[in-house]
């Protein structure tokens, strides 16, 4: 047990419903994923991210799209799937619901 | 001083020195043997190297700088240790399932680094087969001695060919679960159960496929069972000619050192001698060793070959074996090289055949009877000696290092009005000198009652 440890567990439980949060916005690629993800400190190593994108897109939340770069070779840009639009409803909802039961915990005495 | 090595990154080239490079392999590596999935692997991967790409080209002024092993080690920290990578994949539900598959995987032959006393072929052998490695090592040493020495090259070839265990997913690897029957019962139910999962899921989707479902899921069953028993009778042919090879090569080797006695393999009996001893006479003594040991090898090196490929399906172990498979095919090639040159060099000395007539008249016999027998022949030799035939003609090789040849005897009409003989000598040569000269120098007894 250690707060690293903890706060690391905290983070992943949330990664893949904000992965999902930001490609609703707009779509992206890797890199603009992990640069969002790194100023809002929810990713300590880069490497995590590739199988968490390869999972999502293997479950049909997500696809992607090569496109060309004005640097380097094509991208992959990613982009949700109908059932990744609804899979995300469903964990808004269930975020909501946590933040609200976590806050009434904490400010109830 | 270092070597530099150039690299493809996803489309980009970039020059690495090669401690760097053998770093950033291993890197990728390890993180592509920890997925159980190979195309998932493989996407990952990918990504991975267009990230690692991107990095690497921010931080060179120019293309042509070399990536040295420090700015390797800053990518690694950047991109995450592969457990960091792995252990974050691995959640709820995934994790039951990659413990499982990692239970499910079957063994590879592997060589074990932590347990070696010289190369680790026997600490893995017992990994492999989960004996006590006490046991494997007595095993080994009570082989060697009990085989002249020769296991210990099935030793060095394993060596040689079964890779380490170096990065933890191998040694877990290498202690996978063995294959067997009860295993392969395992799978086959398991295989069941996925089927069944899949048929309750068709089923909750449409209604209407229910039949078709039933159909596949029997059809899948049977594929299933069918691929297993297929496996364990190949499993069981492999290993049956893995024996037979292992007692050809044994019996050559046999061949090679001691000759083959008459008491020896049906195999060679053709002359009823001593192969060598019959041969010996007739062929170049360096010739005939060199012959006689580039044709062992144009047999054994396939045979080797073969039995080798059987091992490694058998053990399912991962082999860097090109040099291997260079070296054994050039030796292969030089050895059939060998042979027919030398063989060609044989066969022209025996190239061209020659005879001569000894002519006798014997003008002191008289009357109209001649009387032929048989004088001091050695019924000894007979008993203690070998024959052979060639061609018609039955010979015979004495322990004197002399041969003696078969006598044919014709009658015919004198031309003129006395007795006569004549005797043909006839032998092969390197040409008809030689043939000639041979021919010349056969030496037989004649003795005449009466002066002649």
């Amino acid at each position: 047990m250690s707060v690293e440890n903890s706060k690391a567990q905290m983070r992943k439980g949330i990664l893949e419903y904000c992965i999902l949060l930001m490609l609703s916005r707009k779509d992206a690629y890797a890199t603009d994923i992990i640069n969002q993800l790194k100023t809002a400190k929810l990713i300590v190593v880069e490497g995590t991210l590739y199988p968490l994108l390869t999972r999502q897109k293997n479950a049909g939340l997500l696809t992607y799209r090569w496109e060309e770069s004005t640097q380097g070779p094509p991208r992959k840009y990613y982009t949700l799937t109908e059932i990744g639009k609804s899979y995300l409803k469903e964990l808004d909802k269930s975020w909501i619901e946590l933040v609200n039961s976590i806050e009434s915990i904490r400010k109830s005495k | 001083m270092k070597r530099a090595v150039k690299i493809n990154l996803n489309g980009r080239i970039f020059h690495i020195d090669e401690d760097a490079f053998d770093k950033l392999k291993n890197y990728l590596d390890t993180i592509s043997s920890h997925f159980s999935n190979v195309e998932e692997s493989k996407e990952v991967i990918d990504d991975i190297e267009s990230r690692i790409a991107e990095l690497f080209e921010e931080r060179l002024k120019d293309q042509s700088q070399v990536i040295n092993d420090k700015q390797v080690e800053e990518i690694i920290e950047i991109m995450g240790r592969p457990e960091e990578i792995v252990d974050e994949e691995i959640q709820g539900e995934e994790k039951k399932r990659s413990y499982e598959s990692s239970n499910n995987k079957h063994r590879r032959l592997y060589r074990d680094p932590d347990n070696s006393v010289f190369g680790g072929v026997a600490a893995g052998l017992s990994a492999y087969f989960n004996i006590d490695i006490l046991v494997v090592r007595i095993l080994f040493v009570v082989l060697i001695l009990a085989g002249w020495g020769l296991p210990l090259i099935l030793y060095l070839v394993l060596w040689i060919a079964v890779p380490k265990a170096s990065t933890a997913a191998e040694k877990l690897e290498m202690k996978g679960e063995k294959v067997n029957v009860s295993n392969l019962e395992k799978k086959v139910r398991e295989e069941y159960e996925d089927v069944k999962e899949n048929f309750k899921k068709a089923r909750h989707s449409s209604a209407g496929r229910k039949t078709e479902d039933t159909f596949h899921e029997i059809f899948r069953i049977f594929g299933v069972i069918i691929v297993g028993f297929v496996k364990v009778i190949l499993a069981i042919i492999a290993v049956g000619f893995v024996i037979a090879g292992i007692s050809l090569i044994v019996s050559l080797i046999g061949l090679a050192f001691f000759g083959v006695g008459a008491s020896g393999w049906g195999l060679f009996h053709i002359w009823d001698a001593d192969l060598s001893h019959f041969i010996v006479p007739f062929i170049n003594p360096t010739n005939l060793t060199l012959i006689g040991v580039s044709a062992i090898l144009i047999v054994m090196i396939p045979v080797l070959a073969i039995i080798y490929g059987l091992f490694k399906a058998l053990f399912r172990f991962k082999a860097k074996d090109k040099a291997l498979g260079v070296v054994s095919f050039t030796l292969w090639f030089f050895a059939l090289f060998t042979t027919i040159t030398f063989g060609l060099i044989e066969i022209k000395e025996y190239s061209e055949s020659e005879d001569t007539i000894d002519s006798y008249r014997f003008e002191e016999i008289s009357g109209n009877t001649l009387h032929i027998s048989m004088s001091d022949f050695d019924e000894d030799l007979l008993e203690d000696n070998e024959f052979f035939r060639f061609g018609e003609n039955q010979y015979l090789m004495a322990s004197d290092e002399n041969i003696y040849g078969e006598v044919t005897i014709d009658f015919k009409k004198s031309q003129t009005e006395y007795f006569e003989m004549e005797i043909e000598k006839a032998s092969r040569g390197g040409d008809y000198e030689e043939a000639l000269d041979f021919a010349e120098n056969i030496e037989y007894n004649l003795q005449c009652r009466t002066p002649c």
